[in-house]
């Protein structure tokens, strides 16, 4: 697993627009323990709205199972 | 059409005076340069996870029509497209989201609550869902059409609008989607049986059209939910059956009849008859027209007249003046070309349609007699058993025994 977090200021549906082309899971956990698969319809939106909030942004972590998957979001993402 | 601006605005004050519904405006280059709503850059992500900006770089997708975009989560937005002076893109105007049935909103909630995320989480997130208002279908189609007017100065119907369904099938954690693939195509193929005049479309396509009903609309749909459907479905089959050969006028006049059939439905019985009719009178016109069965252009166009006005008192002077050609003339052309006067066919479309009015089972025989503006029941019966072979009385019961027997088959 590789854990990341989100950088300041991106572009959210262009981060899950890359996410969609991971060939892996992609989830988004936040610091109260929830747990957001990113490729899941549903989450995706939850993800949208919840961060609105800088807190959940800053404290939560995105996860991905392969390598190369975290390579390509190197764009929205920096290592913890 | 100049003042477009002018009327947007006067279009989101009144539509703000009914509905928290707002609008949104974007440059050719995707740039949103306007928006009303007041969580505006949540929105613009949501729009974007709807697939709204890959409208505007979708081919098969006019850009002098306005466009439905249906989100995976059951909301829905309107797209028209503002041109410049040379006819490139200038702006694409959108409207929404609103859902446009109740039950949307509690799916969601249920799929949520499936979800193992915290209070706060979901608490969050259905908060915003509730902000989203609820818009009856016909309404918010309306709105789109009032929206290309104040762009276009053009008045459509709802028949022309396009749809679009936000793309990516991937896993969703509520209702299933997972035969959404097949019933796209199966509705695919039904449209081209359509627009082939295909009489055998039944078999072709399959029991879904046995039932009447489209795609998997089981799981407990709401009847709106159900009805919403089968009007948009109404409108992809008028647009088949105009690319068939049917006359646009004409096709789009019973569009409408048939989505106001549809909407006065009370049971998912009536809505899969009205939809099964739908289906078998655009197939039979197509069929008609394909079958280049030696009946002229003017005279088939008077028979669709006849059966558009069916329901009332149709004279040769009305024919002649809708068909431009003298009654004579008209006489003369339908003994010829159907082997009949003009007042024996229009007697022979109001007993097909006493037909449909019998099996659906809703009213006396006095009541369709008189609907279809023959005042004597008698000589509607002697009328009905002369085309027909039997009475409207015996007709009926040969009608519920089929009914019934179909009925058994489904559930073996």
């Amino acid at each position: 697993m590789h854990t990341m977090r989100l950088k300041e200021n991106i572009d959210l549906a262009q981060f899950l627009m890359a996410v969609s082309t991971c060939k892996g899971e992609v989830s988004f956990t936040t610091a109260e323990g929830d747990v957001l698969n990113l490729k899941s319809a549903l989450s995706r939106y939850v993800f949208v709205v919840a961060m609105r909030h800088p807190e959940l942004l800053e404290n939560g972590q995105v996860v991905c199972e392969t390598a190369e998957d975290a390579a390509g979001l190197t764009d929205y993402v920096i290592a913890p | 059409m100049e003042n477009v601006e002018r009327n947007l605005h006067l279009f989101r004050e009144l539509i703000s005076c009914a509905h928290e519904l707002y609008f949104w405006t974007y440059d050719a280059r995707g740039n949103c340069v306007y928006s009303n709503n007041p969580n505006e850059q949540l929105f613009k992500q949501i729009f974007v996870l709807d697939k709204g900006h890959e409208i505007v770089q979708t081919e098969n997708l006019r850009k002098d029509r306005p466009v439905i975009l249906t989100s995976v989560l059951g909301f829905l937005w309107i797209t028209d497209f503002e041109p410049d002076a040379s006819g490139e893109l200038l702006y694409t105007h959108v409207i929404g989201p609103a859902f446009i049935e109740d039950v949307s909103s509690r799916t969601i909630e249920g799929a949520l609550n499936k979800l193992c995320f915290s209070l706060a989480l979901k608490k969050d997130f259905l908060q915003l869902i509730q902000q989203i208002p609820v818009i009856s279908m016909m309404r918010f189609f309306e709105y789109g059409l009032m929206l290309h007017y104040c762009i276009h100065g053009q008045k459509l119907t709802i028949s022309d609008l396009q749809y679009f369904q936000a793309g990516e099938q991937q896993r969703t954690d509520h209702a299933s989607h997972a035969d959404a693939h097949g019933t796209w195509a199966m509705e695919q193929k039904l449209l081209r049986l359509i627009e082939e005049g295909n009489l055998n479309y039944k078999e072709q396509a399959g029991h879904m059209v046995g039932t009447g009903m489209i795609g998997n609309l089981g799981n407990g749909d709401s009847i709106r939910h159900i009805k919403n459907i089968t009007i948009v479905y109404t409108a992809l089959c008028t647009r088949a059956a105009i690319r068939g050969g049917v006359d646009s006028e004409i096709a789009y006049t019973l569009s409408d009849q048939y989505i106001n059939a549809i909407e006065t439905c009370a049971s998912l019985s009536e809505i899969a008859e009205v939809n099964a009719a739908m289906q078998e009178d655009f197939v039979r016109r197509v069929h008609q027209i394909k079958k280049q069965d030696g009946i002229s252009p003017q005279v088939r166009k008077c028979c669709d007249y006849i059966q558009l006005h069916v329901e009332r008192r149709v004279s040769l002077t009305e024919l002649a003046e809708f068909s431009g050609y003298s009654g004579t003339y008209l006489s003369r052309k339908f003994k010829q070309e159907l082997g009949m006067t003009v007042g024996e066919y229009i007697m022979l479309q109001k007993i097909e349609r006493a037909k449909i009015l019998l099996r659906a089972g809703k009213q006396s025989i006095q009541e369709i007699a008189e609907q279809l503006g023959i005042q004597s029941q008698s000589y509607f019966g002697q009328q009905f058993k002369k085309v027909t072979g039997m009475t409207p009385g015996e007709y009926r019961l040969k009608s519920d025994v089929e009914a019934a027997a179909s009925m058994r088959e489904d559930f073996i």
